[in-house]
């Protein structure tokens, strides 16, 4: 095969195919400008904007304090959605409590925010952050319970436990979905119960107020 | 004998600067987060890249940034005699620590701390360079996986014949005895060297043009890698992308 190599600067279309959108790891873009940002995918160095993964380019503009800016971004699947491979402070993520104790509970996460995440990561879910109340009020058990499924956001990282700390203080936040004692399911009812889908029992918890949910 | 017929071939019809043929595919394993399968002339790997995940062992961690983990065998059929131990010899072990290297290197380990990264190699057929393969596979994984790195890692192997003559993409019948032989891997197929290998004796005159030559090798090796990923995120993203292709064409500005 004879290769046609590239061996100055790389530019982000494809040499013989014209002006393409497809760009792969280490094409160079731009250069670093007051109008130019670097976005998701992409990477500066030596004045220049890299992109870091394969896929489509793509720009948009955003205004900063009456100042436009335009944003470089490479994604690798179409469409607006986004795909997270791990959680970072401050996004929201779908977790599944493992067990509780008297402090803390642990806690699985599985998604974060629209994204599946292929490996689970452990997170943390202290008693301080259930629950805008003070601390000596809260019963943990009454918040949640093994089993639950809860929105949670990621306000840090826990540095002795290694796992990212959890917070269900915001309102939207909470249960979602339960376990019951015979392992049915329990939906939510109120702003505080969960009630079981096949003895009707109710137990208290932390309800996420999600409109669609709390009918 | 030499590498080197009195006609300028080798034994393989090659000229000394061409590199064997590549075949590649992209995405083998559904359950992996990235795969690849590599054919560099006779020479076949399988790769399969998970993570970033969060590390078992506590010990390993790291606060800013993640740990790449590199697995390097050889099945038991892949050479000539078969082979008893697949894994765990002096060998591939130090071939997973360069491959660690290098990736690491390569990839933007800042945005996943706490985080690991594995990437596992099998040599199905060994016909020479396999290091230098094992890179190109492992790179192609990455790629497929969507881990962000600066650029694609391009390797290749060059030998040096007794006149100073380099020949690169060494197969099996070329890497013999005492004939010096060079493993360069290099970023974008530019100048930044992630990876180099030395075996045997070399003159220190032959040192610069066997680099030369594979650096070379290496740019060409990242054409084929170029165009093996470029087909793989056409045929994954292209057919699904084509209204927003044409709703976004007009945003899109290149400027040098």
């Amino acid at each position: 095969m004879k290769a046609d190599s590239n061996s100055g600067s790389n530019i982000a279309c494809s040499v013989g195919e014209g002006c393409s959108k497809y760009v792969i790891p280490g094409d160079r873009l731009f250069p670093i400008s007051e109008q130019l940002k670097a976005g998701i995918g992409t990477y500066e160095l030596f004045g220049h904007i890299y992109a870091s993964l394969a896929g489509t380019l793509h720009m948009y503009t955003t205004t900063e304090r009456d100042k436009e800016t335009k944003i470089v971004e490479v994604r690798r699947e179409s469409g607006k959605e986004k795909r997270h491979v791990m959680p970072y402070v401050g996004c929201i993520v779908t977790a599944k409590v493992q067990n509780i104790g008297q402090r803390f509970a642990k806690c699985s996460i599985h998604c974060v925010e629209c994204s599946v995440l292929s490996h689970e990561f452990n997170g943390i879910l202290r008693k301080e952050d259930i629950m805008p109340i003070e601390k000596e009020k809260i019963k943990l058990e009454q918040c949640v319970h093994p089993g639950d499924v809860i929105l949670a956001r990621v306000i840090g990282f826990g540095d002795n436990q290694h796992s990212y700390l959890l917070s269900t203080i915001e309102d939207e936040l909470g249960v979602v979905s339960s376990v019951g004692d015979l392992g049915e399911r329990m939906v939510p009812c109120s702003f505080s119960e969960v009630k079981s889908v096949v003895t009707n029992a109710r137990e208290p918890r932390k309800v996420a107020r999600i409109p669609d949910l709390n009918c | 004998m030499s590498i080197i017929s009195e006609h300028g071939y080798r034994q393989d019809g090659r000229k000394p600067h061409q590199i064997r043929n590549l075949n590649y595919k992209l995405g083998v394993y559904s359950q992996a987060d990235g795969s690849a399968y590599l054919e560099q002339g006779n020479t076949k790997i399988l790769c399969a890249v998970y993570g970033p995940y969060e590390p078992k062992q506590r010990s390993r961690l790291l606060e800013d940034r993640c740990i790449i983990n590199c697995q390097y065998s050889m099945a038991t059929f892949s050479t000539n005699e078969r082979k008893e131990r697949p894994r765990g010899d002096r060998r591939s072990l130090e071939f997973a620590r360069l491959m660690e290297k290098a990736f690491e290197a390569a990839i933007l380990t800042e945005n996943y701390p706490r985080s690991q990264i594995d990437v596992f190699c099998e040599l199905l057929q060994a016909d020479g360079s396999h290091l230098a393969a094992c890179v190109n596979v492992g790179t192609l994984a990455l790629a497929d996986a969507g881990v962000p790195m600066r650029g694609l890692i391009a390797a290749a192997s060059c030998a040096c014949t007794p006149d100073g003559l380099a020949c690169v993409d060494v197969n099996s019948r070329e890497e013999m005895g005492i004939i010096p032989r060079l493993t360069v891997a290099t970023i974008s197929g530019q100048d930044a060297i992630v990876l180099a290998e030395l075996q045997n004796r070399l003159h220190k005159n032959h040192l610069i043009l066997i680099l030369e030559a594979a650096r070379k090798a290496t740019a060409h090796v990242h054409s084929c890698l170029e165009a093996a990923v470029l087909t793989h995120i056409k045929a994954a993203i292209g057919l699904s992308s084509t209204t927003d292709n044409d709703m976004e064409r007009d945003n899109i500005r290149f400027s040098d």
